[in-house]
């Protein structure tokens, strides 16, 4: 399937800020996540799909765009 | 001669400067907040105000000196936010934290200087917000929110100000505000970056329990002292019942983007 993947804020650094990606049938949102390991950056904040927020278990169809922001908490 | 009489004769164009304020103070033995009331209520304006308008109207600015705003959190975004309401005229400030300062607090934090390093913040916030304004009402509560002891101060304000660094102590106020139709200002940094909700749940900013990104990039003073500028300019909108922030506000200063969600 080929995805769009939107990447924000730290998850950018080292990766990339917009890809069109490949991903094999069923994966899901969390696919995306643990690929680009960006749990190892910070832990996931916003998570939206065709501009929608979604679950990390949603599973991606062909053509969705994923934007992925860290968590952010500081005061 | 009344009090009202005496300010209608010594103001300028409307406007009342300091030195009219203390003279009336001592003439008709009345503390500094009552003459601003009484100028507020009769369509004078303290001098200090001047600079305000006509972004805030007369009437707008006696609004703002009636109204309360708790703001949760006395650190960097508390400590801003509480200086910027307090200046603009905001009548009421309610601030609590448990926290004392600390030396790495020092990058960023309103009011942090070495002789205030022990002290609790709130407290110090207090009394360097009544030297700047002695008119307006400061309390400060040196001490952390819980939803057993606060949960009842939640509803006597106008507005609730996160100011918080623990995402889910925010997310769990903000619930509740929701839910009791409590206004409420979220604001949250990390590095370059920033992130703002008015009035909204947190449920698609905060998945899961845990700190943000803060914990690796840091807190730099210029990321505070801008959301601390949003987060003020989203207390008065909603004070003065103005169109305010209806999504979830994400903003980026490395890059310069805001994203509307």
């Amino acid at each position: 399937m080929h995805i769009i993947v939107k990447l924000f804020a730290q998850y950018r650094e080292g990766r990339f800020k917009v890809e069109q990606r490949e991903y094999p049938k069923g994966a899901t949102a969390q696919t995306v996540i643990d690929e680009l390991c960006l749990e190892n950056t910070s832990p996931l904040g916003v998570l939206m799909v065709r501009g929608k927020h979604v679950q990390p278990t949603y599973t991606l169809q062909e053509g969705d765009e994923v934007a992925l922001f860290p968590k952010v908490g500081g005061g | 001669m009344e009090l009202l009489s005496y300010l209608n004769d010594t103001s300028n164009n409307g406007f009342l400067s300091l030195k009219d304020h203390f003279k009336a103070m001592e003439i008709f033995t009345c503390n500094f907040r009552e003459v601003e009331q009484m100028a507020l209520e009769n369509n004078l304006t303290p001098l200090r105000y001047k600079r305000n308008q006509k972004t805030i109207s007369q009437s707008e600015q006696h609004t703002l000196f009636k109204s309360t705003v708790l703001v949760l959190g006395c650190g960097g975004l508390g400590g801003f936010i509480s200086e910027m309401l307090c200046r603009i005229g905001v009548g009421n400030l309610i601030l609590m934290d448990g926290d004392v300062f600390e030396e790495h607090n020092l990058n960023r934090q309103n009011f942090s200087t070495i002789k205030a390093l022990g002290l609790h913040k709130a407290e110090v916030l207090r009394n360097g917000l009544e030297a700047i304004n002695p008119a307006l009402h400061v309390k400060s509560m040196p001490e952390f929110f819980t939803f057993e002891k606060h949960q009842s101060l939640l509803e006597e304000v106008d507005v609730v100000v996160d100011a918080l660094d623990n995402p889910t102590l925010k997310s769990a106020i903000a619930s509740l505000c929701k839910e009791k139709n409590i206004s409420f200002v979220h604001g949250a940094i990390a590095g370059y970056y920033a992130q703002f909700a008015t009035c909204n749940t947190l449920e698609n900013l905060y998945k899961q329990e845990g700190d943000g990104a803060e914990k690796t990039s840091g807190n730099p003073a210029f990321t505070v002292c801008f959301a601390a500028s949003i987060q003020s300019a989203e207390v008065i909108k909603l004070l003065l019942g103005k169109p305010h922030l209806e999504n979830i506000l994400m903003a980026d200063l490395w890059e310069y983007e805001f994203n509307l969600l």
